[in-house]
Formats: C-alpha cells, structure tokens, sequence
C-alpha cells in the first residue's frame, strides 16, 4: 500500500473564509497541485489548513513560500493552519515559521 | 563535511534504484522508512524527511537516482547518487536541514549522503523522568529516552490487549505510536504519574484498534471493550471455577448488569462472521447476500448512540431527550421545542450544553 493518491485538496467555505483543506503527502510529486488550488484566490484572503498533512519537505514549502508572496501582492492574505505534525516541525526547523501567519484552528 | 574517503566497517543494508518520474522522493522515504526500523521513532522521520529533500535536489527528468542504505557502527549512513552529475547542495533550506538533522552530510562526485546515528545517546539516562519531561518539547533525545524507559512497559499493557485475530506486531505498534503521543501530550502540570496517563491513552487507543480492524462485523465500542473484558473474566473464572462461568457469574465478577454481559458474548460472535456471498450449502446457489435487505442508514445512528449511551444516562433528563429528539427523530429545534414544550432559543441552548458535556467527557479519553 502507500501508493494511493498522495494528496487530496478540497476548498470549502467556512462562513466568511475560503478554505483549502489539504491531506495527504506534499512533496515533489504533489507541490504543484497545491500552488494550482491556491491559484484562484491570488488578491484575496485565503486559509490553507495544513492539520492532516503527515508529510511535507521543502519542495512543499516552497510553493507555499512562493504563493504567499503572490497572494500578499496583490493584496490578498494566506494563512496557515498547522496542527503539531510534520508541516508544524517543518516551519520551525527551517525558521521560515515567522513568514506566515499560522494558527492551530481556524477561528 | 568534509567527506571520509575510508569508511571500512560499512554494511551495505539496501540498494534500490528509483523509478523515473516526479514519484521519486515518495519511494525514497518509504524505503528508508522501510529499512530504518529499529531506530526511535523521531530518527526514522528525519532519516524520511532527508532522504525526500535529497532526491528532489538531484531529480532532473531522464536521470536515473539510486539510494543506498549502509550501516557504519551506531549510524546509518544513506547516500543518493544520480546517473548525471550532482552539484554539491547550495539550497539554503536543505542545507539548513541536513546541518540540523543529520549528523554529518557530504558530497562527491555524483552523490550526495549524509549520516544519522541510530542509537540513542545515553548521556541523558541519568536524569529523571520529571526532568526527562522538562526537556521534551525541545530535546528529541529525551523524548527517544522516555521511550526506551516505557517501551517494555507498553507492550506490556498492550499484550493484556491481544486477542486471537489481531496481529502481535500490529497491537505492538499501535501501543508504541499510542505511547509516543502520551510522551508528546504529557504535561507534568496535570497532576497525574506519567504511567497512568499514558496507560490511559493506550488503552484507549489499543480499544479503538480493536474496534476497527479485528471485528469482522463493527460492533458499538462500549460492547466491544465490554467483550474484551468478558474475555478476562472468562479465562479468569474458567480457572478459578474448574468450568465455563455461567452468565451470572461472569457479570458478578464484572460487575455489570446480566443483560449486558449477555449482549457482549452475542457481540463476540460477531468476531467470526460469515460471509455473505458464501452458498448456505455446497449444492445450493443462493447465498445470504440475496435474501439481505439493504443496509439502514439509522443503524450508523444507533451505533453511535449505543456507544455514548453510558455518557448520555450522565445527562439531565431534558438534555437526553433534547439530543434524542434531534439526532436520533432528526426534529428540526422549533419542532422540539414544541414538544417539550420549551422556546427554540431554550433547545438550542440545551444542545449546545449537552454536547459540550459529552465532548468534555470524552476527551480525557481522546484528547
């Protein structure tokens, strides 16, 4: 096993927030999938809850590091909700934590 | 990292040749975490998370990367080389990573390796556990010792757990992650040993395993830890008495009500079912499949409320008939509100309070 679908994102609405939840696996393989689901919401404010991702490397971080850039130009906002797995210890190790704005829950 | 050209005691341990293809890094980690088993638990997820920023700094299209697994004395050494050329790692992120996780990283020519030591370091086994837990949140070591000091005892806990059709291995597992999240959860502030709070989340998640993945037919959990019990106090009396224990002997020494002890061994029957699409005999070609009804969505309901009945029959009368009302009749708030005979405002408070108590009971369980 271990060879499904890496990644599954889905986009709600939670009251006023658009919400992108991701599970699964972000790497290499899957990065790009992620960048094309935040796409839509370059210029607004956009939730990423990242709280069932059990694995992310930097190619993951990247992206996010790369939408989050695009996203704030053009006046929009992406915040990341980030349980104390993986993607969690990820953003502290590599000190990259203070470029986001995170939470534990989406409030 | 400077590269040690003679490394004489390594074992080779594993040699695979990725596939082609962006899935690279995917197979990478489940290889190394494949191989990387006796380490703790923390040293197999950096060794995963490396070994994935390895191989997407060396993917190019068309170009075939190997990963190899060797063993030199307490560490693992894994390198990745690629059928062109490398460049020495200058990503400011992986570097970061390799300089913080690994023990030691290098290069050359077309590989990339770095080492991890597999073995704890022991200069932590002299302090105490209060002191081990002072230092958790920061100190991957002392986590790893915490472990190694509660590890037997989980299996343990965990073997009281086994029945026949789950696998040892597998009960054995589910203790050591239960175990590694109570270490992780643990706060010293709770006012609790540190034994009886992760007994807590063993049993617990152990009992849950349980529930899912042994049960040929799902049972609602408060009958299946019932079962579990039932098994105890069978083998128990069948000794003490010399005879299978009666009924009313078993739920004497349970402590429960006959009915109940009634219900959970039909509950354990339910642990050898039989399959639907079997004939009923040899020469027969209707099987029990065709003269089923389908499934009830309710049942799911049922269940759910079975289980949380033991918290429920905790609730103020009105509040149980409140929750009955809208979950189980599926009532809109004003139409219980006309029931019982109350505002809807009144109703959705009482949901509201109720639910919060159930949460609250459960979560020393689950949280």
């Amino acid at each position: 096993m271990g060879l499904g679908p890496q990644l599954v994102l889905e986009t709600t609405r939670i009251g006023e927030l658009d919400v992108v939840v991701a599970t699964g696996e972000i790497d290499l393989a899957s990065a790009s999938r992620v960048e094309i689901a935040l796409e839509p919401f370059v210029g607004q404010p956009i939730v990423l809850d990242l709280r069932r991702v059990e694995f992310m490397d930097s190619a993951g971080l990247k992206v996010l590091l790369h939408q989050r850039f695009r996203i704030q130009e053009s006046g929009g906002d992406l915040r990341l909700v980030v349980g104390n797995g993986a993607v969690g210890r990820l953003l502290e190790l590599t000190g990259v934590s203070e470029a986001f704005s995170i939470s534990d829950s989406i409030e | 990292m400077v590269t040690t050209a003679g490394d004489s005691k390594a074992t080779l341990v594993a040699e695979i040749q990725l596939p082609e293809g962006p899935r690279a890094p995917f197979i990478a980690r489940r290889v190394v975490r494949a191989i990387i088993t006796d380490a703790p638990p923390s040293r197999s997820v950096d060794a995963a998370l490396l070994v994935s920023e390895v191989v997407t700094l060396m993917y190019e299209p068309n170009v075939t990367l190997t990963v190899r697994v060797e063993e030199i004395g307490r560490s693992a050494r894994v390198t990745a080389s690629s059928s062109g050329s490398t460049d020495a790692p200058t990503d400011e992120i992986v570097t970061k990573l390799l300089d913080r996780l690994s023990d030691e990283w290098g290069h050359r020519g077309n590989e990339v390796w770095f080492d991890l030591e597999l073995v704890r370091r022991q200069t932590l086994s002299h302090l105490s556990d209060e002191e081990l837990f002072e230092l958790v949140s920061a100190d991957r070591d002392a986590r790893d010792e915490i472990f190694s000091r509660y590890e037997g005892w989980a299996a343990s806990v965990a073997n009281r757990y086994r029945r026949g059709g789950a696998h040892a291995d597998d009960v054995g597992q589910a203790a050591s992650i239960a175990l590694v999240n109570a270490i992780d959860r643990f706060d010293p502030d709770f006012g609790v040993k540190f034994t009886t709070y992760a007994r807590k989340t063993i049993i617990g998640t152990l009992k849950r395993y349980l529930r899912d993945t042994t049960w040929s037919v799902r049972v609602p959990r408060s009958l299946s830890d019932t079962t579990v019990e039932l098994n105890r106090a069978v083998a128990e009396l069948s000794q003490k008495l010399g005879r299978t224990p009666l009924p009313a002997e078993m739920a004497e020494e349970l402590g429960r009500p006959i009915e109940e002890v009634e219900d959970a061994m039909e509950a354990a029957l339910a642990y050898n079912a039989k399959s639907v699409d079997a004939p009923f005999s040899e020469d027969e070609e209707t099987s029990l499949i065709r003269v089923l009804g389908s499934e009830d969505e309710q049942f799911d309901l049922a269940d759910i409320w079975h289980s949380l009945e033991p918290l429920i029959s905790d609730l103020e009368p009105q509040e149980q008939e409140v929750l009955f009302l809208r979950f189980f009749e599926d009532m809109t708030q004003s139409d219980i509100a006309e029931v019982v005979g109350v505002s809807q405002m009144q109703v959705s408070r009482l949901i509201t309070r109720a639910l919060d108590t159930l949460r609250a009971r459960l979560a020393p369980d689950t949280a």
